[in-house]
């Protein structure tokens, strides 16, 4: 499990960006994303025996906070994603239009028992599945990766890494 | 795209005990759906004194953290009625968001409908 911090400056794309897609503040729209970004991942990341359902969750809990926690529901507010990756790890970022979040909201990791609120055991799930999770923007940019082998997602298959060395974007 | 109509949920008496479960395949229960079933389990709960249910989840493929928050309180509610729910046919994937978040220490789970159907004797 990563420690979650949170953090002022912008968040970082690394490798390739495969994708950026603006989302409305509705579940439907939610709905809508988290297909298109399983379909980018399966295409740029494949693998066998593949976990669906756990990558579903993941990016089901990180865009409900966006809706829910960050743009409050305000349908004049969009949620922006960006799916990106290298030879070792894929990550995405969820921005949202709110007003950015604090520690406390977020934390009760080494807590979790039955009277957790419902978006910190969010927070604790995506910390467990993915490799790393970090907050941005002081808390308005939620920002994951996942590193290969993944952890809990099934068995990897080997990497194709292409000849060319691709341009490396901005790295933290 | 149309808003997803709210899963059906269904119930089938075996003794004094109700077994609830979702007739449609792969059921993604998240935040969009789970009030209504969460209505639904309520409803259910109330037809019953002292409430021995069992909730079968062999067609969902995922649960969300405000799906448990949800089973979490409706478990709560169950108790001061001194009713009870028990789990069965839990898939891996969402077993493990039960053990994630330690959950799985608050509900009992079996491994099929009728053996927790007879555990409640």
């Amino acid at each position: 499990m990563s420690e979650v911090k949170i953090r002022n400056e912008g968040a970082p794309v690394f490798g390739d960006l495969y994708l950026t897609k603006l989302m409305a503040s509705t579940y439907d729209a939610k709905h809508e994303m988290i297909e298109a970004l399983l379909a980018a991942i399966m295409k740029e990341h494949p693998y066998i025996e593949i976990d669906e359902a756990l990558i579903r969750l993941v990016l089901d809990e990180a865009l409900v906070n966006s809706i829910k926690h960050g743009n409050k529901y305000d349908v004049s507010k969009n949620v922006t994603v960006k799916f990106f990756g290298d030879e070792k790890r894929w990550g995405i970022s969820i921005t949202d239009e709110g007003e950015g979040i604090a520690l406390e909201d977020i934390i009760p990791i080494d807590n979790a028992n039955e009277e957790m609120l419902d978006h910190g055991r969010g927070v604790l799930l995506m910390s467990e599945l993915m490799s790393e999770v970090r907050y941005y923007d002081s808390g308005r940019t939620l920002w994951m990766t996942l590193d290969h082998p993944r952890k809990g997602f099934g068995d990897p298959v080997p990497i194709k890494v292409s000849d060319d060395i691709p341009e490396l974007g901005e790295s933290d | 795209m149309a808003t997803k109509p709210a899963p059906k949920v269904n119930t089938q008496s075996v003794g004094d005990v109700t077994v609830i479960y979702f007739s449609q395949k792969r059921m993604l229960l998240d935040e969009s759906n789970i009030q209504a079933i969460y209505d639904e389990l309520i409803n259910i709960s109330q037809k019953e004194y002292k409430p021995k249910l069992v909730l079968d989840l062999a067609n969902v493929q995922y649960l969300s953290s405000a799906v448990i928050g949800k089973l979490v309180a409706f478990n709560k509610t169950l108790a001061q009625d001194k009713g009870q729910i028990k789990l069965c046919a839990v898939q891996a994937g969402v077993m493990k968001v039960f053990k994630i978040t330690k959950l799985d220490k608050i509900f009992k789970f079996f491994a099929d409908q009728d053996s927790a159907v007879k555990s409640y004797k």
